[in-house]
């Protein structure tokens, strides 16, 4: 049965706001975004990444197990990343740089909102029960990296606007993932 | 000196439409500003570490893109951006072993690649630009008519 014969009316969706002033607001939000995994790469300082004194990345790491959120995380946390620690804190390192570098400049922006979506999981799973901690801060930025993924927002006064147009020409493979990472 | 996209060097950056040389300018402002993180500090974290290297790198830098805007020769973000590129990753190599060779944090270093990116990103849409005729400006997304 087709909506229209059974006299239900076919509304179209509204569009979402592409004024100017939402345009730019989109891309302050990528960029302050950016700039909170930028000034949180501060303190995760290779090469043992506060273990010796107790601090920094260890200490958060740590929390995942005397303050546990999942039983399971707090496991893994316990038996794989604190014995490991020194590989972990450079991927921590590495993966928050990217975040840093690719959503400042709005590069491959939704793949790595995603990213973005995924690191804030994990340091949620951490810090969630530890005393002091402020749990929306999570939520909030677990929500954030989803509107960047859904406003695709590197394509406002980023590299994906600028870089967009050549990559829809050519006819590459990695050209065609650029187009579905943007 | 700009080309048109007839013209036989249209396939080469050299010879920029006037949206690469906004962007270019753009850019020149933008590295130059980085400089302003260095007066902003609040503890226990200093938003981006910004220490005398990097702030004499980055004014040179912002300086020589501007230049590279003033005489359109979007060529020279290949070596500005290389450069920004190379010192952000030196120090995030480096970071964590003394002084490393260049100052900062690892926030210096991000600041520093990102920087370089968004430089041969730039060089990158002007050469493909003008491989495909000079129309580098995006086009108009659907539903832009919609102000609100």
């Amino acid at each position: 049965m087709r909506v229209a014969e059974a006299g239900d009316a076919v509304v179209p969706l509204e569009p979402l706001a592409n004024g100017r002033l939402s345009r730019a607001l989109v891309a302050v939000v990528r960029v302050v975004v950016a700039m909170m995994w930028i000034q949180n790469l501060n303190w995760k300082i290779p090469p043992d990444f506060g273990r010796d004194r107790k601090a920094d990345l260890f200490a958060f790491v740590q929390d995942a197990v005397t303050h546990p959120v999942v039983p399971a995380y707090s496991w893994l946390v316990e038996h794989l990343i604190l014995p490991n620690l020194p590989l972990f804190g450079y991927l921590t390192l590495l993966t928050e740089f990217g975040l840093g570098v690719f959503l400042l400049t709005g590069l491959l922006t939704r793949l790595w909102a995603l990213v973005g979506v995924a690191q804030s999981v994990a340091i949620a799973l951490s810090v969630l029960n530890t005393p002091g901690e402020w749990h929306w801060a999570y939520y909030l930025m677990i929500a954030a990296h989803l509107l960047l993924f859904a406003t695709a927002a590197g394509r406002v006064a980023g590299l994906d606007g600028v870089l967009r147009p050549g990559w829809r020409r050519s006819r590459s493979r990695v050209a065609r993932l650029a187009v579905i990472a943007s | 000196m700009t080309s048109s996209p007839s013209s036989p060097d249209a396939g080469t950056p050299t010879m920029a439409p006037e949206v690469t040389i906004r962007r270019i300018w753009l850019l020149a402002g933008a590295t130059g500003a980085g400089v302003l993180f260095a007066p902003v500090h609040y503890t226990p974290l200093a938003w981006v570490s910004m220490p005398v290297t990097v702030v004499v790198l980055l004014l040179v830098v912002g300086a020589v893109t501007a230049g590279a805007a003033w005489l359109r020769r979007p060529r020279v973000l290949a070596v500005t951006g290389g450069l920004l590129l190379v010192a952000g990753l030196l120090r995030l190599a480096t970071y964590g072993h003394g002084s490393g060779v260049i100052g900062g944090a690892s926030s210096t270093a991000a600041l520093l690649a990102a920087l370089g990116v968004a430089h041969l990103g730039v060089l990158l849409s002007a050469t493909t630009s003008a491989a495909a005729g000079g129309h580098d400006r995006p086009a108009r997304p659907p539903g832009r008519q919609s102000r609100r």
